[in-house]
């Protein structure tokens, strides 16, 4: 009896594997299409890139890497972060490659007792976020180190273990606007708890799970003094861009986890696996983005009611409550930063679409571990195209990843050089690499 | 030469033959490691076996999604069970950490009452032979008067 259960174990599995598959052939080819199946991970780099274009390993850093920022003089700047136990530094890394082969050659760190992810060049300054504040390091001429201590733009989030980064996008307009993310996986009584109900009205959103605005050139601002909170309902956006093209700002966010353990009733470990959507959204101010009352589910393509607020996997939410995503993708990939392509060195095609660093999934057990890549978006006239093609992968390593703890390199960080190249960099590994376009095939 | 000879041209004909896609393979792999753990610990022992498989399915329905197929979590997220002091620690300690739940690095473990004695002690004897080195299996008394000394 056992062996026949078991017989029939490995067949589900089997079939979650070509299933799999099925949807990896499934993509729609752009010009630049990276083919996942044929394109081979180079032995040197660890990583695939699209025909024509050209990786090399800018550095390997000794830290768990974040977001990064770019000065006008092509100084490359890397958060560092210590979070759950991970981590070796703290603070920012300025990187130079001085005779341009593509291979950092100059490395200083500064401001190594503050862990941090979030970096941004604006007005000269460099904005840094932390886990509960925004500084801001100023320069004196080439400089690649700032001088003095760095003033504090933002400081008094609240201090907390999960979704901490305080990642932000500063507009045209001297806004500030900051992302400060949920406490909890879904605002329940009792944390992850099976049968546990949501808090309602969820206490967490009122300091948290939103986005709240600061004046950028403000000094020792403070979130309940000076913070306006102009988006509600959002668990985590660690990727959250202005885009000066689009005149907009953009974010994506972190969906929820455990919907099938805690609510086996209603979602099968497949459904666990894809729900809920990582959702884009357009920045709007006012807007309620529906954590943790509701979440997107892409494959019904409805906003659904939370099952720890009523739902059943099905139930929809009252038209008109809550923002509807601007795109979707597929759960648990964890869109850990984005940029709009200013440059010129890419095609044309590339110009103001978005590339996303997805940090890969640990919450699609039993099935493989997805994400671990970056994507490129391409927009037409402000509008995300469904027609998304990898652009970077490989990172993971192996084929087949059941936990993410065996992942070589996990993307995080993206941003964009003087002359049009980019930077990715690496979480775990600590590595980051630089991409340029040449249009050599082969 | 020989050899030589017979070797090169023909390696596409041995092509179609290959049943098995190699990206199954750490799928199947990990259930017939499974399947060996499972008659190497219990030997033949048809109680235990059950209880190592009724733990299995347990595990896969509560513990598996935060703590992973192979049982070593997600670094820095869910600590793993394989060295956990937990497992290797006293019965009547590990089976008041499910009941009760805990504190890991980042997150909380959710408590795990609502399991039956039987559930209970299943999982925990699963986990134990699965990532524990098969110390001391647990059983459904031991359970229940963990639980009343915690009420």
């Amino acid at each position: 009896m056992r062996q026949k259960s078991i017989a029939e174990f490995i067949l589900t599995i089997t079939v979650f594997v070509l299933g799999f598959t099925g949807v990896m052939a499934g993509e729609i080819q752009g010009p630049y299409f990276l083919d996942n199946e044929i394109v081979p991970r180079d032995p040197v780099t660890d990583i695939a890139v699209p025909a024509g274009f050209k990786a090399t390993v800018f550095a390997d850093i000794d830290g768990y890497a974040r977001h990064m920022a770019v000065r006008d003089d092509g100084t490359v700047y890397l958060a560092l972060t210590v979070r759950m136990g991970r981590g070796s530094n703290m603070g920012i890394v300025a990187m130079q490659d001085t005779n341009n082969d593509g291979v950092a050659d100059v490395t200083e760190r500064f401001a190594t007792t503050i862990p941090g992810t979030a970096l941004q060049f604006h007005n000269g300054h460099l904005y840094f976020g932390s886990k509960t504040a925004i500084y801001r390091f100023s320069f004196e001429g080439n400089g690649i180190i700032p001088v003095g201590v760095p003033e504090v733009v933002v400081d008094g989030f609240p201090v907390q273990r999960l979704h901490e980064a305080k990642t932000f996008a500063i507009d045209d307009s001297n806004n500030l606007f900051v992302n400060v993310g949920a406490p909890s996986n879904a605002c329940m009584r009792e944390f992850r708890t099976k049968g546990s109900p949501g808090q309602f009205p969820c206490p967490q959103l009122d300091v948290q799970a939103g986005i709240w605005r600061f004046a950028a050139d403000g000094i020792n601002q403070t979130q309940s003094r000076d913070g306006v909170q102009v988006a509600t309902g959002i668990r985590n956006a660690v990727a959250l861009e202005w885009s000066r093209e689009h005149q907009q700002v953009f974010f994506l966010t972190h969906g929820r986890d455990a919907l099938f353990s805690l609510f086996p009733e209603y979602y099968t470990v497949e459904q666990s696996a894809e729900l809920p959507s990582e959702e884009m959204h357009a920045l709007r101010e006012g807007g309620h983005y529906g954590w943790p009352y509701s979440y997107y589910d892409h494959i019904q393509n409805k906003r659904v009611l939370a099952p720890e607020y009523g739902g059943d996997g099905t139930k929809g939410v009252e038209p008109g409550l809550y923002e509807e995503p601007v795109s979707n993708f597929s759960g648990h990939w964890a869109p850990n930063d984005m940029m709009f392509y200013k440059g010129g060195q890419f095609p044309e095609y590339f110009k103001n679409g978005m590339f996303i660093v997805w940090h890969g999934s640990w919450n699609r057990a039993p099935l493989p571990q997805d994400g671990y890549s970056v994507i490129f978006v391409p927009f037409r006239d402000g509008v995300p195209g469904d027609d998304w093609q990898y652009f970077a992968n490989k990172f993971r390593g192996g084929e087949l990843l059941e936990n993410p703890a065996d992942a070589v390199h996990r993307p995080t960080g993206i941003a964009e050089g003087k002359n049009g190249e980019i930077y990715i960099s690496s979480t775990v590994s600590g590595r980051v690499w630089q991409i340029t376009y040449s249009g050599e095939q082969g | 030469m020989e050899l030589r000879e017979n070797k090169s041209p023909k390696t596409n004909i041995h092509k179609p033959i290959l049943l098995f896609p190699m990206n199954w393979l750490p799928v199947t792999g990990l259930f017939l490691a499974i399947m060996l753990l499972g008659c190497s610990v219990f030997n033949g022992d048809n109680l235990r076996e059950a209880q190592f498989f009724s733990g299995l399915a347990v595990y896969q329905r509560e513990c598996l999604a935060c703590h992973m197929e192979d049982g070593r979590g997600v670094p820095g997220i869910h600590p793993g069970l394989v060295e956990s002091p937990w497992i290797k620690g006293s019965s009547e300690a590990l089976i008041g950490y499910l009941l009760t739940g805990g504190f890991g690095p980042a997150v909380l473990m959710a408590r795990f009452d609502f399991l039956t004695d039987t559930e209970i002690a299943d999982v925990l004897s699963y986990s134990r032979a699965a990532f524990g080195g098969g110390i001391g299996a647990i059983n459904a008394t031991q359970v229940a008067s963990v639980r009343l000394k915690i009420r």
